[in-house]
């Protein structure tokens, strides 16, 4: 090392000096990163298997064959057939589809009404903030998994409903870390350029902070989507999830349980492995695009 | 240092108002209203009207508010219909046997934690470093009640060496007669918790590593190990605090799925058998009871690191 009192990480000298765009520095910064990229190619994979599936291995998932139940695997059967017939390969695209969906549609949406609610929070500051970050502290101090079992004990159970309960435990954390942006950036000079020239606080809220925090709330969405997967996953091996026949994941884990101390291993690692792959693919992509929006912030 | 005290205590009983009030609204956004819950959906009216008066659920929101704070701070947590007991009084008879799990899971999640994340900090992005972070991932996404499925199925079921059930009783007493059916249980928290707090604990014990009084104390020519064990271990168990209080809430939701997959009798057992028999004052008992040593826990969390850490107390 030529000067060893520098600090051991600085950025490294960009190779091409014409490719100066920062939005060119945030890609090849993900695409550097192997485990994002595996984390990407993974999640491919298994919305490929979800969702085109079922239209390559086609099997009956709507009314099952009872005759054939708790088969082990084999050739008619790769993943074998669960207890009430159905085959366990097929229930897993399936289960997949449902499971995804709800994930991915309850971290939007929890994603959203944070972001706005975390914005008005850390713009306006003060009394009304101080608040605002009470409540969500209060709500917080409850476990999710414990509450989220509460609200759906309480009304009958269906996928509509099902997201917006995961939603409404999912934008606590998105609006803390918007708060914290807009604490720091309603102090930026073209904030406060905005605010001379008379815009309104709405205005500034929506075209100036949260486009400014996009990278911290794109990052976090990713990691709410693993949450969401797996509050799903855990409420519908509680019992608490969709009525058969519609499965996801968590549930097919559920009739596992019991088959389980029988010594039917077939039914619990299909949607365990497919639960875990998922999520880590979600966690390997949210940090990469963590270190990517920072090598992007960086060479702005 | 005493303005910051009182201004985080202030804090706190904010956050329990919060939590009270959620679980007041919970109670009376149940279907039908908390009398239909209780009583059922084949009460008649005038059942329904005479519960209203007995519970004073016929006074103004507000007023019913305050006197479910007032309850509260009698120790009043609600009473089971189906149980034909004071929440209280269950929660009295289970905690005990939840706790015989959740402690040492907890004590054993931590003994292990800390020379882990501290030897990968020391080998930090070496071969073994990896092999440990990727373990972790793996313990940390996986849902509890999976891993529990793989121990019953692999050391109970086929390896016959532990029973796939937990001990079944009502006393603690009674539990540790059987101990050897704790294990699993325990086992199954320990791991998934162990794999949370190597993530922090390597995290931290790296940032410290960075310091400058490192750099220093290896001029010095102080030994790696002892730069490690002496000084940085010492740091790292200042986040242990904030670990611990952390990890309070997560234990106890691991706790209610652990003990569903074990059959154990626990009060997280308690929680999920009345969730879905919709006994719901002893669901949202257990929702404040929780909520309440969350919000206790992280402000004693943060109490200590302000006695503890010099660096905060000189600060304020």
């Amino acid at each position: 090392m030529a000067l060893p009192w520098l600090p051991e990480e600085t950025p490294p000298p960009l190779e091409n000096p014409h490719q100066t765009s920062s939005n060119n520095s945030f890609w090849r910064a993900f695409s550097e990163n192997k485990l994002a990229v595996a984390g990407v190619a993974v999640l491919a994979f298994i919305l490929l298997f979800c969702f085109l599936g079922p239209i390559v291995y086609r099997t009956n998932q709507i009314s099952g064959n009872i005759l054939i139940a708790n088969q082990a695997p084999g050739w008619h059967h790769l993943l074998g057939v669960d207890e009430n017939g159905f085959d366990q390969l097929g229930r897993l695209m399936v289960a997949g589809q449902a499971s995804l969906e709800v994930g991915i549609a309850a971290a939007v949406l929890g994603t959203l009404f944070g972001v706005v609610y975390g914005a008005i929070s850390g713009y306006f500051g003060g009394f009304l903030d101080g608040l605002m970050m009470r409540v969500v502290d209060g709500a917080l101090s409850i476990p999710s998994l414990l509450l989220l079992i509460v609200l759906a004990s309480m009304v009958t159970p269906s996928v509509p409903l099902l997201i917006v309960i995961v939603s409404a435990l999912a934008w606590f954390v998105p609006a803390r870390l918007v708060r914290a942006e807009g604490l720091t950036l309603r102090t930026r000079e073209y904030v406060e350029a905005s605010r001379i020239v008379g815009s309104r606080s709405p205005r500034i809220i929506v075209f100036h902070i949260i486009p400014n925090a996009v990278g911290t709330i794109v990052v976090n969405a990713t990691f709410q989507v693993a949450d969401a997967i797996i509050l799903i996953a855990y409420l519908s091996f509680l019992g608490f999830g969709v009525p058969p026949p519609a499965t996801n994941w968590g549930a097919m884990l559920s009739g596992g349980l019991n088959y389980a101390i029988a010594g039917d291993w077939w039914l619990i690692y299909g949607p365990g492995v497919a639960i875990i792959l998922t999520v880590v693919a979600f966690n390997f992509i949210g940090e990469g695009l963590r270190d990517a929006f920072e090598v992007r912030a960086r060479s702005r | 240092m005493l303005i910051y005290v009182v201004r985080r205590i202030g804090q706190s009983v904010v956050v329990l108002l919060v939590v009270a009030l959620i679980v007041f609204l919970l109670l009376h956004f149940l279907p039908g209203g908390p009398a239909r819950a209780i009583l059922g959906a084949r009460a008649t009216p005038q059942e329904v009207h005479n519960f209203n008066v007995a519970n004073g659920y016929n006074k103004p929101v507000v007023v019913q508010y305050f006197d479910w704070l007032s309850q509260l701070l009698h120790g009043h947590l609600g009473f089971s219909q189906k149980y034909n007991e004071s929440v209280s009084s269950l929660f009295a008879t289970d905690l005990p046997k939840s706790l015989l799990i959740t402690v040492p899971a907890f004590v054993v999640a931590l003994l292990v934690a800390l020379p882990t994340g501290l030897f990968q900090a020391s080998r930090r992005n070496k071969f073994v470093d990896h092999v440990i972070t990727a373990v972790s991932l793996v313990f940390y996404s996986m849902p509890v009640f999976w891993l529990a499925l793989l121990l019953i199925l692999y050391v109970a079921v086929d390896g016959h060496l532990l029973p796939p059930e937990a001990p079944q009783g009502t006393s603690v007493g009674q539990i540790l007669a059987h101990a050897n059916g704790l294990i699993l249980p325990i086992a199954t928290l320990s791991l998934i918790t162990i794999a949370l707090f190597t993530r922090y604990l390597r995290s931290a014990a790296i940032d410290n590593l960075l310091q400058d009084y490192v750099r220093t104390a290896k001029a010095k020519g102080v030994s790696n190990r002892r730069i490690l064990w002496g000084h940085v271990f010492k740091n790292a168990l200042l986040s242990t605090v904030t670990l611990v209080g952390l990890a309070l809430p997560g234990v106890v939701s691991g706790a209610v799925v652990t003990e569903t997959v074990f059959n154990y009798p626990g009060v997280g057992y308690l929680f999920w058998t009345s969730a879905q028999s919709r006994d719901y004052p002893v669901v949202l008992g257990f929702l404040m009871l929780v909520g309440a040593a969350t919000v206790v826990g992280s402000l004693l969390a943060d109490l200590s690191l302000v006695a503890l850490d010099p660096r905060i107390r000189l600060q304020k």
